[in-house]
């Protein structure tokens, strides 16, 4: 038996917040639930894929509290049509009412121990981060984690947290992107690799404020105001990215960030829809971008910019080119090579206060070039 | 005019001839290394009226020759070992030598099994040097040895290669064939030859003090064309082969004796068939950027579903992983069929690099030594291996 007094505003906050948890498909069928439970004063939500679970409350007048597990999107979509207006929410397992204004629902729920058992907050090693500072350095790195790899711990970030800063790392073995922030800090060492999950959900948040974050064991969490996000990490090893970043790359190529991307988009338009292959040709005082592909024609660039060192031309992937382009900040960049088959470097020319950005690609061989 | 450029000057063309040595007798060398060092010789039954495709350069010491027949070889070099040729073998090491030529521009001509000429004339490398790393690359990646000859046509190279055997490269111009015997040139075979003889024209130079009517009145037709070759010039382009042929996608299927449902049971098939796609794309130079399981259900109905790659692979633990994911979504029930097809296929030599050193790249390259040499069924990853007892 449940009975409870709840505004639609807080309601559908709350229920926005855990809804990314409910798997989309599932052959656990108690997982398309919403686990709502209420206390003294406030209404608990949650939900969980056992990978990543997702906890918040919000007030409520609770009159008799109580648990019941609710068909999650069908609660989501229902409170999302109802009018500004006080939820009453009533029943036991297999019927809860839902009223609100003039409109009232009657779905059919299950009992709280149909509803798996969901972790409890860890008393772990922990840090504090502003919210958007966590998100942005998230959306910085994590577009170089692989989707649905083979070797598993590619498919999440490494995080790195110790008394000299925490450390994002991600790469799909072609890229690498990497952030060190100087201000986060603990004062033990601990690193995790971080499911994908959790980084979406962490990069799309919009919210001010701080966000604390404990490892524990095969779990983080997450919390912030009153949601906390649990997330089973990925076990590792990690491969050894730090041995691939190359320290001796001697030609620099500086360049303003737009203009490279523009130019990139463009010559993509011709190059091979499988491999976006693009061709860099550098010298000093000639800096060509070109695209060729036999069933499209061809197309070429001459780009303003600044390269020392000797002439190279090495070929790309523009996709992955384009997408370390976006996620960098600069106007300006620079790009570090050494050949035409060694990871390139790419850094903003200014470097931030307290920040440390860096991106490695692999070129992409090109027919007839060697070293 | 005469086209006294060097070859791989600037304006002028720069023709490469590739020609392996011994082909046929190096490929049986490599899978049974203690024959290295003694007259091998690539023929038939020596029962049968059979004849010498191919010999070792210490069977060629011996006076052995190709088209010789093979018992009149065996007299020449007794103690020579005697193997029959294997064409299936040939062509596959030929597909491998040509994805190397590939690697470097489209613009080959094979002209048989084991020589093809490539047109590095807009290539911006110095000609010697791609030659010395196309003998490089082709050694590196086949084990066998190619002589690469460079001039600024194909009868030039195809002299210069000549000259270079074994193992050499070498470049000639117009009139570094002074020198040479008329029988060197394109063309001129024991009869011209012997015609040619007849008039005290032994050499290159001497024919080249005969008027164009001369030669013509001399040989006819072929005469004409003799006046230009012996003057080192030859206009024939390098006509880039058809690639009509090249797959649009490399695929495998298993059918199973009875229909299938659990992982256990087409897991080790699907193994297979991502080795077996994995190792002909790297065998053939391709790459592919997309994925497809297909599969047939017990009513025969076909289906399939199909995963595009951020980069194209040719690696068997990636293809796997794919299908074996696709496998776990659309496979609700009994299956009747398997298959794996590699599909945007690219040429391997546009492939995206690796950060980690390709572990798995090694292992599969070899995995691959190890099959060409003792068969498919040699090696094979533990997961697939019920699948090839069966």
């Amino acid at each position: 038996m449940i009975k409870l007094l709840v505004s639609q505003a807080e309601l559908l906050k709350g229920l926005n917040a855990v809804a990314a948890a409910v798997p989309p498909r599932t052959n656990l069928p108690a997982l398309t639930n919403i686990l709502v439970e209420a206390g003294h004063d406030q209404l608990k939500l949650a939900a969980t894929d056992l990978d990543t679970t997702i906890t918040t409350s919000v007030a409520a007048t609770v009159t008799t509290p109580g648990a019941v597990a609710i068909p999650g999107r069908k609660l989501h979509e229902i409170v999302r049509e109802l009018p500004e207006a006080d939820v009453h929410i009533s029943g036991t397992g297999n019927r809860i009412s839902i009223n609100c204004g003039e409109s009232s629902f009657i779905i059919a729920g299950s009992a709280r121990d149909s509803y798996p058992e969901l972790p409890s907050k860890v008393d772990a090693s922990s840090t504090t981060i502003p919210l958007p500072v966590l998100s942005s350095a998230i959306r910085r790195t994590s577009f170089a984690v692989a989707r649905e790899d083979y070797r598993p711990a590619l498919n999440g970030e490494l995080w790195k947290l110790g008394p000299e800063g925490l450390e994002m790392v991600a790469t799909d073995g072609h890229r690498l992107a990497r952030i060190h922030l100087e201000d986060v800090t603990a004062p033990s060492f601990f690193e995790a690799i971080v499911a994908p999950k959790a980084l979406g959900l962490l990069a799309r948040m919009a919210e001010e404020g701080d966000v604390s974050v404990s490892f524990q064991g095969t779990q983080m969490s997450f919390e912030f105001g009153t949601t906390t996000i649990f997330s089973r990490t990925i076990e590792g090893p990690y491969p050894p990215y730090e041995k691939v970043i190359p320290h001796d790359n001697d030609k620099t190529l500086t360049i303003s960030r737009e203009d490279l991307n523009s130019a990139l988009r463009r010559m993509r338009i011709i190059a091979n829809p499988a491999t976006h292959q693009v061709k860099l040709s550098l010298e000093s005082g000639n800096i060509l971008v070109q695209a060729e592909n036999a069933d499209a024609g061809e197309a070429k660039e001459k780009l303003e910019g600044e390269y020392s060192g000797e002439a190279v031309q090495v070929g790309f992937n523009a996709d992955f080119l384009m997408e370390i382009l976006k996620n960098m900040t600069g106007d300006r960049i620079v790009m570090k090579l050494k050949n035409s088959s060694s990871a390139v470097v790419l850094e903003n020319e200014t470097p931030e206060q307290g920040v440390s950005h860096l991106s490695l690609l692999m070129p992409v061989r090109l027919p007839g070039v060697t070293g | 005019m005469m086209p006294d450029a060097p070859a791989g000057a600037p304006s002028g063309r720069a023709i490469l001839h590739i020609d392996m040595d011994a082909y046929f007798a190096s490929v049986e060398i490599l899978g049974r290394p203690e024959l290295a060092g003694r007259p091998v010789i690539v023929g038939g039954n020596p029962a049968f009226r059979s004849v010498v495709s191919s010999c070792s350069y210490e069977a060629k010491a011996l006076g052995v020759r190709s088209g010789m027949p093979l018992l009149q070889a065996l007299r020449l070099a007794p103690g020579a070992a005697v193997l029959e040729a294997d064409q299936h073998k040939y062509s596959s090491y030929t597909k491998r030598i040509l994805g190397v030529l590939l690697e470097i521009t489209h613009r080959i001509e094979p002209v048989s099994i084991d020589e093809a000429f490539l047109d590095a004339s807009c290539l911006p490398h110095d000609p010697v040097r791609l030659a010395m790393d196309i003998q490089r690359r082709i050694l590196e990646r086949t084990g066998l040895w190619a002589s690469v000859g460079v001039g600024p046509n194909k009868l030039l190279a195809k002299m210069a290669s000549k000259k270079a055997k074994p193992r050499g490269i070498r470049m000639l111009g117009p009139d570094d064939i002074l020198g040479f015997g008329v029988e060197s040139i394109w063309g001129v075979g024991p009869g011209t030859a012997s015609i040619l003889r007849g008039y005290g024209i032994g050499t290159v130079a001497d024919m080249r003090r005969l008027q164009l009517p001369v030669l013509r009145l001399m040989l006819g037709s072929a005469g004409e064309a003799l006046y230009f070759l012996s003057r080192g010039i030859d206009p024939r382009e390098v006509r880039p082969f058809c690639e009509e042929e090249a797959p649009k996608s490399i695929s495998h299927e298993h059918t199973f004796i009875r229909d299938v449902t659990l992982p256990s049971e087409y897991l080790p098939a699907l193994a297979l068939l991502a080795q077996k796609v994995g190792r002909r794309a790297r065998d053939e130079g391709f790459a592919g950027g997309s994925v497809s399981l297909k599969y047939r259900l017990p009513d025969l109905s076909h289906h399939s579903r199909t995963r595009t790659l951020g980069s194209p692979t040719d690696q068997d633990q990636i293809i796997f992983h794919l299908v074996e994911e696709m496998a776990a979504e659309v496979l609700r029930g009994p299956v009747r069929l398997l298959g794996i097809a590699l599909g945007d296929l690219q040429p391997a030599s546009c492939l995206q690099l690796e950060l980690f050193g390709g572990r798995e790249r090694g292992v599969n390259q070899a995995a691959d030594m190890v099959r060409r040499k003792y068969g498919e069924k040699a090696v094979t990853c533990c997961r697939a291996l019920s699948a090839v007892r069966h």
